[in-house]
């Protein structure tokens, strides 16, 4: 069966179809919520919670061609959801930001210059070079128009670029 | 833009490196998916009006069954139409199966529509005042909206039922209602109404079928009883038994001085001279609470349909423990359990958010939430929002709940309602 199929099946109310859906997103959900929280433990806990909350809402899912994008969504929206609570009980920003999942110095760079972005346009990074979604797919699947997103998404790397040069500056000096 | 993705494949690069602990990712994925369906479960089980009503919290999901009935109940349903639909909501009751092999079931089988559903009015069994009401739906469209409520209207539309029980079972979409009339079972024109809503909003839709009741009337069986008897010194008065055709009621009161907490009947059932047994109704209203707080009504299976000479009431378990420690106390800030039972079957405390979840060591056959309602460290009320009831893997019973949103102090104080602490005697009483 093709996701297609089974996106539609899943909508219809298939408990069978859904499971084989969660199963072939789960890396990409996974790897989501490793990127946002940088725990395993936490990441597998908002996997379950994803998981959860897809299936309460799947119903209601318009575009099964998008499945996955929705699911991805679904998972940044509750891994934001998660960061903001840990922030207001937690005020030393280094126990909130982690030490990451790797050490490589890109990485890192990487993922400072991305908290620094509003949340909307870190899931456009994250949806278009993490998951290679395509701006199309993007743009219907958030019901805004191509350019937009394209508009979005270049104004973002913008800022991550000027992230990185003034950081490269400071080094620098 | 060229350098900006190098350093953004990096990045995905680094994430991508990373291991996927598959065993226990596909675990997340299947308990996340086993909390939605038992929290859809529950959610059959609608708690409306009175705060007493306890209704069963006993999660069905994973015991479904094949469905048994007798020869006799077979042939009774191949007959009247419509009845494929019913034979699932009460293959664990006989005392509704033996209602309609003796023919105390009215057929209807007339339909009405809305936006978001077509729902047909199966049929009815009615017992002296109340009756259950069997219906089916079919979805429209798919707008996430469910039957929140069912009341009986006279012909002039006003609300003539009370104390609704509902039990919606998905995704077969059928659903039962049991109802109660202040007065007898009356015998005009009359309408039922079905209201959906869209979680815990406003009514959204609702559908409205005529019908009439052409039962025969019942007449309820009421023995007076008034005696006490001991377990493990807990004296608990066994004040009367009432049989009627939808179910039989025991009313108990547990005396005020017991030093324990019984939270019910573990095998309450009522026995004939042949040796047939009637229990606790499965699916459904169990048990019903009072004003006073020691008054409990529980609810078996109806012999009403059986003839009989002789009755004996018996029970061997109660669930109870010490009053003192039926309580646990927690810090949500804190994270920490302050007090709880001696055998300290709770464990973890999770907060995240709102949302609190704490374990409870597993034992056989607890199906139960031990809790209802919880009061913050001034005494103030606080009821959840939502709650979830799952299985971990090392076998403990994980339970959530979502605090409201408001402003609480710590600690909290969690009455229990159930837990799995028993004591066991060997009571029998006759009653004809």
């Amino acid at each position: 069966m093709t996701e297609m199929e089974l996106a539609k099946q899943a909508i219809r109310g298939d408990d069978e179809a859904f499971l084989q859906l969660m199963f072939l997103h789960q890396e990409a959900l996974y790897r989501t919520a490793l990127a946002y929280l940088k725990s395993e433990e936490e990441a597998l806990e908002a996997v379950q919670e994803v998981t959860f909350r897809a299936y309460e809402k799947i119903s209601t899912l318009r575009m099964p061609e998008y499945v996955k994008t929705w699911l991805i969504r679904i998972m940044m929206n509750y891994c934001h959801d998660v960061i903001q609570k840990k922030k207001r009980f937690v005020s030393d920003e280094d126990v909130i930001e982690g030490k990451g999942i790797s050490d490589d110095f890109t990485y890192l760079e990487v993922e400072e210059a991305l908290n620094h972005l509003s949340e909307k346009d870190r899931q456009l990074v994250h949806m278009k070079y993490l998951h290679d979604i395509k701006i199309k797919d993007i743009a219907d699947m958030t019901m805004t128009p191509e350019g937009t997103v394209k508009t979005r998404l270049y104004k973002a790397i913008k800022s991550l670029r000027s992230f990185f040069e003034e950081r490269g500056e400071e080094r620098r000096a | 833009m060229h350098e900006d993705e190098k350093n953004l494949e990096k990045w995905k690069e680094a994430i991508e490196k990373q291991e996927i602990p598959k065993a226990s990712l596909e675990n997340a994925i299947l308990k996340g998916f086993q909390g939605a369906k038992e929290k859809r479960a529950k959610q059959m089980v609608r708690k409306r009006g009175l705060w007493t009503i306890v209704a069963a919290a006993v999660l069905m999901l994973t015991f479904i069954t094949s469905i048994r009935v007798s020869p006799v109940f077979a042939n009774a349903i191949a007959s009247i139409p419509g009845m494929s639909v019913i034979v699932d909501m009460i293959q664990d009751n006989k005392g509704l199966q033996m209602a309609i092999e003796n023919e105390h079931y009215q057929a209807i089988g007339v339909s009405g529509e809305s936006k978001s559903f077509k729902v047909t009015l199966e049929g009815l069994i009615t017992d002296e005042n109340g009756l259950i009401i069997f219906s089916s739906a079919a979805q429209k469209n798919s707008n996430q909206i469910q039957f929140s409520s069912v009341r009986v209207l006279d012909q002039n539309g006003v609300p003539i039922s009370k104390n609704g029980s509902y039990s919606f079972n998905y995704p077969e979409l059928t659903h039962t209602a049991e109802l109660e009339f202040e007065t007898k079972i009356p015998t005009d024109e009359l309408l039922i109404e079905y209201t959906f809503s869209k979680d815990e909003e406003e009514a959204s839709e609702t559908i409205q079928i005529p019908f009439k009741i052409e039962l025969k009337p019942i007449k309820k069986e009421q023995y007076i009883i008034n005696e006490t008897v001991e377990v493990k010194g807990q004296k608990i008065h066994i004040r009367s038994i009432t049989i009627g055709s939808l179910k039989t009621a025991i009313e108990v009161e547990y005396d005020a001085e017991n030093t324990m907490k019984i939270f019910g009947f573990e095998d309450l059932r009522l026995e004939d001279e042949k040796g047939e047994v009637w229990t606790s109704i499965q699916n459904g209203v169990t048990a019903r609470g009072s004003d006073n707080p020691n008054v409990m009504t529980y609810y078996l299976q109806s012999n009403y349909f059986r003839q009989t000479d002789h009755l004996t009431l018996k029970f061997n378990k109660l669930m109870a423990m010490d009053r003192e420690d039926a309580f646990i106390i927690i810090d949500t800030d804190k994270k920490e359990i302050i007090r709880q039972p001696k055998d300290k079957r709770f464990s973890n405390l999770a907060v995240n958010g709102r949302l609190v979840t704490i374990e409870l060591q597993r034992e056989a056959g607890y199906h139960h939430d031990p809790f209802s309602e919880y009061m913050d460290a001034k005494g103030k009320k606080l009821t959840s929002v939502t709650g979830t009831f799952s299985y971990t893997d090392d076998d403990n019973i994980k339970l959530g709940f979502e605090m409201p949103n408001e402003a609480y102090t710590n600690p909290l104080r969690l009455p229990l309602t159930y837990y799995p602490s028993y004591i066991t005697g060997d009571i029998s009483i006759q009653i004809k």
